[in-house]
Formats: C-alpha cells, sequence, structure tokens
C-alpha cells in the first residue's frame, strides 16, 4: 500500500514536471494540475496511510485517521481549483490577444 | 489588546467587501480605501505602543489554546512590518489619487483586490501557524495574480501567465515542506514545531532537513532571491505603476520576512546549513542582481533588477543570525521598502512626463520638472548609499555586522554591489533626468498631489538618516527579541484560553 502510493505521487511529479517544461500553455496548464493532485496525496500520506479508517473517534471502527491532514487537503484543493480556473482563462485570453500559445514573453515580439 | 491582534486582517476585509457591495465610481472607492487605509494605520500605531516595551500580543483565535487552535502574534517584528506595509499602500493610493491612472479608472476593482493584498500581507505577518502562513501567501498571491494582469495587455498576460504558474508550484512545494514537518511532528503551530523539531530522533533528521531546504527555495522564490529571481523582472514592470511600487515596495518582503520568522521559530536550532545557503544566495542575488540593472534601459525593469539586489543584502544580514546582522537588516528593509516604492513612484510619473518607459527616449526630466528631479535624485542616492541619507546608515549596518562575523567575501561583495548601484543610477540620471527633453512630449507637469505623496516617502528616508539612532536602538531590540526563540514559545503557551 506504502509502495504504491509512494510510485503514484512520484509519478504525478515526473508527469507534473515534464508538462511544466512544455513551451505552450496549456501543458503547462496540466501540469499545475498534476503537481497540485501529487501535493494532495502526499499531504494525506502525511497523515498516514490506512486502509479503511474514518475521522471518527469510535470504538468499533478501529484507529482513526487524521482528521488535520484531510483538512489540509481540502483547503489546498479548493485553492487549487480556483487557480486552475483562473489559470485557464489567464492563457486563454493570451493565446487570443498574441495569437500564439507560447509560454515565453519574447515570442510576441518576434 | 491581545484580543484586538486579529484586526490588521479583518480590517481591509471588510473594506474590501464593503467596495464590492457599494460599487461606485473610482472617486468614491478611493476615498473609502484611503479612509479605511488612514483608520487601519491608526490602530496600528495603538497596537505598536503596547507592543514596544517587549511584551508579544497573542491572539488565540476561536479561545483555543496553542497548539490546537490556529494564534496570531504580534510583536516588534510583526508591528515593524505592519506599519511599512500600511505607509507604503497609503502613499500609492494618495499618489493614484493625485494622479489616477487610466487603467485604475477604468477597472475600479483595483480597489477591493489592493485590499485583499492588504488582508494577505497583514495576516501572513502576524499568523503564528506554518499552515496559516501558505494560505494567507495564497490570499495575497490570488490578489495579485488579478493586480498583475490589470488591463489585459498582451505582454501583461504572458508575464501573469509566467508568474502566475511559478507561483502555483511554489505554492506546492510549501505544501510539500509543511506536509513532510506534519508528518514529523505532527503538529503546525510554529511554537510548537520549535519545540518538538529539536527532539526528533536522528532516523527523521534527513527528512526534516529536506523540508527545512524546501521552505527556504520557497521563500527565496517569493523573496526573488538568485536562482529564483528571473520572473521578477518580467512581472513587476508590466502593470500600472501605483501596482509596481506596491510590489516592488513590499510584496517581496514577505519571503525575507517569512524566511527570519520560520528560521529562528521552526528551525531554531537547526538552521545553519539552510543560514549558510541564505548567505551564499544573498551574496549572488546582490552581484548578478546589480549586473542585470546596469544593463537595461527600461526605467522600471532597471529597479526591478535593483529589488533583486537589495534583497541579496537582506538576506546576507539575517544569513548571519547575529543580533547586529538581524538588526541590520531590518534596518535595511524599513529604508529600503520606503526608498523603493518612492523609485517606482517617481519613474512612473517621469514615465507620464516624458511619455516613454525607455531611458534611450527619455532626457530633460531635470528641466522639465525641477521638483520631481530633486525627489529622485535625494532616493537614488539613497538607494546607493552615500552618507548622509538613509542608506548609508543600513549599508554600513549590514556590512559592519558581517564584519564581526568575519564573513569579508559578502562584505566586498556588499561595496562592489553599492559601487555598481550608484553606477545604474548615475545611468538613469543621465540619459533620463538631464539633456534636452525630446521634442515630441507636451510637458505637463505632474501634479502638486504626486509630488506630495513621493515627497512623504523620501522624507521618511531622509528622517530614518536624521533618526538613525533611535531606528537602530529598536531594529537591535526587534532583533534580539525575534532571535529569543524560547520567549515566542513561552508567550504562544502562555496559559488561557479553551484546552
Amino acid at each position: 500500500m506504502e509502495l504504491l502510493v509512494a510510485v503514484t505521487i512520484g509519478g504525478l511529479f515526473a508527469a507534473a514536471t515534464f508538462m511544466l517544461l512544455r513551451p505552450s500553455s496549456f501543458p503547462v496548464v496540466l501540469g499545475t494540475i498534476l503537481v497540485s493532485h501529487g501535493i494532495n496525496l502526499l499531504l494525506v500520506a502525511m497523515g498516514r496511510v490506512r486502509l479503511g479508517s474514518a475521522p471518527i473517534l469510535s470504538s468499533t471502527t478501529g484507529p482513526p485517521a487524521d482528521p488535520l491532514a484531510q483538512a489540509l487537503v481540502l483547503t489546498a484543493i479548493v485553492i487549487s481549483f480556483g487557480m486552475t480556473a483562473f489559470l485557464l482563462v489567464l492563457a486563454y485570453r493570451g493565446y487570443q490577444r498574441a495569437e500564439s500559445d507560447s509560454v515565453d514573453l519574447e515570442a510576441d515580439h518576434g | 489588546m491581545a484580543e484586538w491582534a486579529i484586526v490588521p486582517v479583518l480590517w481591509p476585509l471588510l473594506t474590501a467587501i464593503v467596495l464590492i457591495m457599494q460599487g461606485g465610481t473610482p472617486g468614491r472607492q478611493r476615498t473609502i480605501s484611503i479612509l479605511s487605509l488612514l483608520g487601519l494605520i491608526a490602530f496600528e500605531l495603538v497596537l505598536a505602543a503596547s507592543v514596544t516595551d517587549g511584551s508579544i500580543l497573542v491572539h488565540r483565535a476561536g479561545n483555543w489554546r496553542a497548539p490546537y487552535g490556529i494564534v496570531l502574534v504580534i510583536d516588534r517584528l510583526a508591528i515593524i512590518m505592519l506599519l511599512l506595509a500600511g505607509v507604503t499602500a497609503l502613499a500609492i493610493l494618495s499618489y493614484d489619487a493625485a494622479d489616477p491612472d487610466p487603467v485604475i479608472e477604468r477597472l475600479p476593482f483595483f480597489f477591493p483586490l489592493f485590499q485583499f493584498l492588504m488582508m494577505g500581507l497583514n495576516g501572513a505577518f502576524i499568523t503564528g501557524d506554518l499552515f496559516n502562513l501558505f494560505v494567507f501567501f495564497e490570499v495575497l498571491l490570488i490578489s495579485s495574480y488579478g493586480l498583475v494582469t490589470l488591463g489585459a495587455t498582451a505582454r501583461q498576460l504572458r508575464a501573469g501567465l509566467q508568474f502566475m504558474v511559478l507561483n502555483l508550484v511554489n505554492s506546492a512545494l510549501f505544501l510539500f515542506g509543511v506536509g513532510v514537518l506534519y508528518g514529523l511532528t505532527g503538529t503546525l503551530n510554529m511554537a510548537d514545531l520549535a519545540q518538538k523539531v529539536p527532539l526528533l530522533p536522528p532516523s527523521d533528521t534527513a527528512l526534516m532537513q529536506v523540508a527545512m531546504m524546501t521552505l527556504l527555495i520557497v521563500f527565496a522564490g517569493k523573496a526573488a532571491l538568485l536562482p529564483l529571481a528571473f520572473w521578477l523582472p518580467d512581472t513587476y514592470p508590466t502593470p500600472p505603476p501605483a501596482i509596481s511600487a506596491m510590489f516592488g515596495g513590499i510584496a517581496t518582503k514577505v519571503g525575507v520576512y517569512a524566511i527570519l520568522r520560520v528560521f529562528t521559530t521552526v528551525f531554531a536550532d537547526v538552521r545553519a546549513p539552510g543560514a549558510e545557503v541564505l548567505m551564499a544566495l544573498g551574496i549572488v542575488s546582490m552581484l548578478i542582481g546589480v549586473l542585470g540593472a546596469v544593463a537595461q534601459t527600461e526605467l522600471r525593469r532597471l529597479l526591478s533588477f535593483h529589488i533583486v539586489s537589495q534583497i541579496g543584502y537582506l538576506a546576507f544580514g539575517i544569513g548571519l543570525f547575529t543580533i547586529s546582522g538581524v538588526a541590520g537588516a531590518l534596518f535595511y528593509l524599513v529604508h529600503y521598502t520606503i526608498v523603493k516604492c518612492a523609485l517606482f513612484l517617481v519613474s512612473g510619473a517621469a514615465e507620464r512626463l516624458g511619455g516613454s518607459a525607455d531611458l534611450k527616449k527619455l532626457g530633460g526630466i531635470a528641466h522639465l520638472s525641477p521638483a520631481l528631479a530633486a525627489l529622485f535624485f535625494v532616493a537614488a542616492v539613497s538607494l546607493a548609499g552615500l552618507p548622509p541619507t538613509s542608506g548609508f546608515f543600513s549599508k554600513f549596518l549590514v556590512a559592519s555586522a558581517g564584519i564581526e562575523a568575519g564573513r569579508y567575501f559578502g562584505v566586498t561583495i556588499c561595496f562592489v554591489a553599492g559601487i555598481l548601484t550608484l553606477f545604474s543610477m548615475m545611468k538613469i540620471w543621465t540619459m533620463g533626468f538631464w539633456g534636452d527633453p525630446p521634442a515630441t512630449t507636451a510637458p505637463a507637469p505632474p501634479r502638486r498631489g504626486v509630488l506630495l505623496a513621493t515627497g512623504l516617502l523620501v522624507s521618511f528616508s531622509v528622517t530614518l538618516a536624521v533618526g538613525a539612532e533611535p531606528l537602530y536602538q529598536f531594529t537591535t531590540a526587534t532583533a534580539a527579541q525575534v532571535l529569543d526563540t524560547a520567549g515566542y514559545v513561552e508567550a504562544v503557551f502562555a496559559p488561557g484560553g479553551r484546552p
């Protein structure tokens, strides 16, 4: 289980790094989405990886999951959702204005 | 008094809500913003009066005792930052009131965004919780995304996209550092972390150091220290001058503040490797930043490169982690925030007057408006660090702290960078202010209010030079308080609040 989580997080980061280094803006936006997914998984994993445990103290469900880590992830998801929406609008407006999807600043002048 | 410590966060938030709700003309929005800011500064002065004796105000949100609830902490360092942010913002809004920028006139939601920016800044300065610091960074960043792209020219959209992607990745790394620390210690309260980090078993030390270096990278990226600074000269000059001045004046200082706060609480006992890296980055930034500035011919872009160089001085002083080093860096911070903001505003007015941002096309500003030229002269001399300005004292304090600690290489670079700063200021002066005005411009000298707003900042800088001794005493007391981790922890865990 730990191995699976670790490999998934690593894979997300690897893919995100590749996407972030692309020259046009849409893959870069996808890259930021992958980064935030990787981080969210990592945060959940930091509250310890346990199968089938709920963030509720109870005698029947076994040891509880860490609710704080989940609260942090919830905050991070909300922020990254809003940011992704704004980033997409920004990239699209930039594409309309400059008629190129390039991330590079100088490409507009050339 | 402690229960009022949350006001610097709530006040701008409420103002922003009022501004959004009532809409209205830009003029009305501006009046409300300025009045609200004056109220905030007055309140911060009251807060300042109760922390100058060295006491620390701790507000427990929801009255939950630390480390269960979030605490807001106001000490001397926090109050210096709060007041600096307030004064800079006031000067910028008065500048804009005197000479309304056409972009801001057309898009009056500049004013609520500006208040949200203030909220993020103030929150970051007073929070005592690492995750809360992340949230306030986001508040600050989200409003700056809006401000950077205000007007939506093609160039702004490109620069805004880069700025935003970079900061999203930076925020992700911040969360990574916070997450690792939480996994190791089970807490996010800075005072609690300060107690738990030194007690970590040796098997966890490597992971803790990864978290420390990640957070250093994150804050260095926000502060624009060198390998992570290339976004800044592209982003800061593109929006209207008032917004450039706000970013150049105070926004990058949040990163510097965060480094100082986190490395004197959370990592206080283990910071040695981080401090070495910080100092090395500072030295590189000082030199390369100013070399970048010398090569520029666009006015605000040149000044943006100077930010990188000046942040290097701050990083060098803080990286020493001695009382004199931190005190010198704080003195520098106060001086440089004000002077940098003044320079951005003056160059905004000069661009308006000369009709161009390019130094090659500017000329004869001293002829067109002697008062503006005089203000630029004082601010530029102060930035370069010539006596008898505040810049001289701040460079002197940082350098003498470096000599005290035996860091001769860094001190040498301080002086070299100072001379190059003077050189680049002379470049602006000879190309932009001397000579004949270009024949095409229709000279309309800047309005009196513009001169008044920038004059306010420049006179602050002069006052700092005359009153260097009291301020230095205060920053020394601040440095002593900041470096006293046990005192911070004790204040946060003082009895009171619900368990």
